[in-house]
């Protein structure tokens, strides 16, 4: 029955298997742009408050409030990464943070 | 000499003809050059970022002094606006006029006895480019000069405007902010018939530059490029072409020796900050020494070169960058000698004449990141290195043991009093390729959180030392580290804006508090003294936070978790 799901789910999501890639290759760039840019301000890698900005693991914020947040920034506050990430490294970021997981 | 430089003067203003937007000969005389040398003999007056080029923070007025401090109260408060991440600027003050800039780069020119506003400048800025920018465009600082007032704008501008009037003289663009990201922050300094001025940051994979301009035109005199890669040397000292990304921000301003014509100036770190070099020379991110990064530069006045260095902090990988410290002119036993702190909390003592190395001694308690630096040649000994993934417990933390805000030094007590922090860092490093286009983004290369030393939460303390031995007179202790500059005056005061809103005054001699009052928010930025229509004046900035206490609100609970971080105030103290 497991089986059965996750093979009918593998077929849905393989079919485009250049989209998967790029996904994954999304993520390691999530993962890069937020080890570079982002946890200057959002310690821990996202996962604690203490710098500049809150944490961000467990978020309650729905997806499209965190996308804007990173697209528009806030004033005084945040940069504005609209124009220097694209929409699928914005899109990994909020994967990212949906995956952040405490740490030992 | 000076007759003779009043003629010039006037000779230049009539032969400029309407030129430029002509400030006659009188207000080009308002602080010249010869009055900026002097300016420590000056009381009265606070005329540079660190009050004169010695660098001392000290107030020679004595008005207010340690037995009738208790009387001290607030004459008048003036408030900027739009004081996004607080207020950390300097006021500058000339003969009864107390200048200043908000964030912004708001400027404001008001009665030093009253607070009625003179004249006010906001400059038109790029918006749209500061909603990106990483830094929120605080202002820390301006210069005066030739009758006018100098200020650096965030999206890569100085602008001078006419110190009676506050009407624009010039506005030059000088960086390539929509590209570049860093602009101006920190303060100007204005040397001779210039205004020198260097860019934010050490975190950006861009390369830094200190400009010289004409304070009377502001056209571009000369241009240092930390990292310079035409030199060689500089070239070798980066393994991968990584000069291309190094860094190299000169974001604080140094200051002038005027006996042998030098700039003393800091550089930040290289970037990114952290590595993950098993044999830094050789691999890594940017194997090398990364010349001139965390160093201290002696540049040729008129035309920008080098003439000597001393890199404090070789292949830098904490983020201890030079460009924080200021550079206290002590003459000690005939010798002329330069004190720069350094964010390591390594304290440097420098022969004046070749950066040769005099004394280095330690200003924190918790410190493993090297063993020590040896104090009779500068090395560092026994330096630990990062690897990718988890390096724990690394100490001071890259905030610094040694902020940004000056610390002071008192001529009369012999004593320097300087603010320093207890931290601690824990690093995830990772490998990470920088973004350059379409706009440069930080570069940082590690995940890290900011602890205290030894389970406990971080902490600071402000002591008094002999700023050649490094020999401890006394250390007043703070919950939150000190993250605004401190004040000495030759009434025998200490002054130190805290984090949790309270200024206080001590005895300079032994530490002992004299006096306090509540400002109400955290102070980021200076503090100053200076005297109006014989009276004497201490001028302060409040309003949350810098980079480095922007996390108090997380750490310490109240009163830290309550304050305003878009509000700022300038409170203004005298005698009752
Ligand atoms: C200069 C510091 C800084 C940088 C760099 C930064 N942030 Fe932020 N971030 C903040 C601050 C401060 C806030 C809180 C804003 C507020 O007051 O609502 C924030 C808020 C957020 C939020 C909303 C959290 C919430 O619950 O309200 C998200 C999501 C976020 N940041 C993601 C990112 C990502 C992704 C990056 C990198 C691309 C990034 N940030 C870079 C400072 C920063």
């Amino acid at each position: 029955m497991r089986l059965l799901v996750s093979v009918m789910l593998l077929g849905l999501v393989a079919a485009p298997a250049f989209a998967a890639e790029s996904d994954a290759q999304a993520d390691k760039d999530a993962a890069n742009i937020f080890n570079s840019t982002c946890g200057w301000c959002h310690q821990g890698g996202g996962r604690v408050a203490g710098g500049i900005g809150p944490k961000l693991m467990n978020s309650e914020r729905d997806d499209a409030f965190i996308l804007n947040r990173i697209r528009a920034g806030k004033e005084g506050k945040m940069p504005a990464f609209g124009g220097s990430l694209n929409d699928a490294q914005i899109q990994a970021l909020l994967r990212y943070i949906r995956n952040l997981k405490p740490e030992n | 000499m000076k007759r003779f430089g009043m003629m010039a003067l006037a000779l230049l203003a009539a032969t400029m003809g309407g030129g430029i937007a002509a400030a006659p000969a009188s207000a080009q005389d308002m602080v010249s050059a010869e009055k900026l040398n002097h300016a420590d003999k000056d009381a009265k007056d606070w005329l540079s970022y660190r009050g004169s080029y010695l660098d001392y923070n000290f107030s020679g007025l004595t008005q207010i002094n340690a037995k009738n401090v208790k009387n001290l109260n607030v004459a008048w408060m003036h408030t900027p606006g739009r004081s996004k991440w607080g207020l950390q600027a300097m006021p500058l003050a000339v003969d009864g006029v107390l200048y200043y800039a908000g964030s912004y780069s708001r400027v404001f020119a008001l009665d030093g006895a009253t607070g009625q506003v003179i004249w006010n400048y906001f400059p038109e800025l790029d918006e749209a480019l500061i909603a990106k920018q990483t830094h929120s465009p605080d202002n820390r600082g301006i210069a005066i000069s030739r009758g006018k007032v100098y200020v650096g704008t965030i999206d890569g501008r100085l602008i001078a405007l006419d110190m009676r009037t506050g009407k624009k003289v010039w506005d030059v663009k000088l960086v390539n902010s929509q590209k570049l990201t860093i602009g101006f922050s920190g303060a100007p300094l204005a040397v001779k018939n210039m205004v020198i001025i260097g860019t934010q940051g050490g975190e950006w994979p861009v390369i830094g530059t200190i400009f010289a301009v004409d304070a009377d035109t502001g056209k571009t005199v000369w241009q240092y490029h930390p990292i310079d890669a035409s030199d060689p040397k500089v070239k070798g000292s980066w393994g991968n072409d990584s000069w291309k990304t190094g860094g190299g921000g000169a974001w604080q301003p140094g200051t002038y020796d005027p006996a042998s014509n030098t700039i003393w100036w800091g550089t930040s770190n290289p970037a990114p900050l952290f590595d993950w070099a098993k044999d830094w020379e050789k691999d890594g991110s940017r194997p090398g020494v990364n010349l001139y990064t965390s160093s201290v530069l002696a540049l040729d006045a008129d035309t920008g070169k080098l003439k000597f260095y001393h890199q404090e902090i070789p292949h830098d990988i904490w983020d201890f960058d030079s460009a924080v410290g200021e550079f206290v002119m002590i003459d000690r036993g005939g010798k002329d000698l330069v004190v720069h702190p350094n964010k390591s909390g390594y304290v440097f003592v420098y022969n004046r004449a070749d950066a040769s190395i005099v004394n280095v001694w330690r200003a924190n308690e918790n410190s493993n990141f090297v063993q020590n630096i040896d104090p009779h040649t500068g090395q560092l000994i026994g330096r630990t290195s990062e690897a990718v993934g988890d390096n724990k417990g690394i100490c001071p933390s890259f905030t610094g043991a040694i902020g940004w805000p000056p610390g002071s030094y008192n001529p009369k007590t012999g004593l320097y009093y300087r603010a320093v922090a207890e931290a601690c860092m824990n690093l995830k490093v990772a490998k990470t390729t920088p973004v350059v286009e379409p706009q440069a983004q930080l570069f940082v290369g590690a995940q890290f959180t900011v602890t205290g030393p030894n389970g406990q939460k971080p902490f600071g303390h402000v002591d008094a030392r002999d700023p050649v031995t490094g020999k401890l007179k006394f250390s007043i202790k703070f919950q939150a580290p000190i993250v605004a500059s401190t004040l000495t005056t030759a009434g025998n005061l200490l002054f130190v804006p805290d984090a949790a809103g309270w200024l206080h005054a001590y005895d300079a001699t032994t530490g002992k508090e004299l006096w306090k009052h509540n400002d109400g928010s955290s102070h980021n930025g200076g503090i100053i003294s200076y005297e109006a229509h014989g009276k004497q004046y201490v001028a302060v900035v409040a309003g949350c936070c810098s980079l480095s206490s922007f996390g108090n609100q997380f750490t310490y609970g109240l009163p830290y978790s309550a304050q305003s971080t878009d509000q700022g105030e300038l409170i203004v103290y005298a005698l009752k």
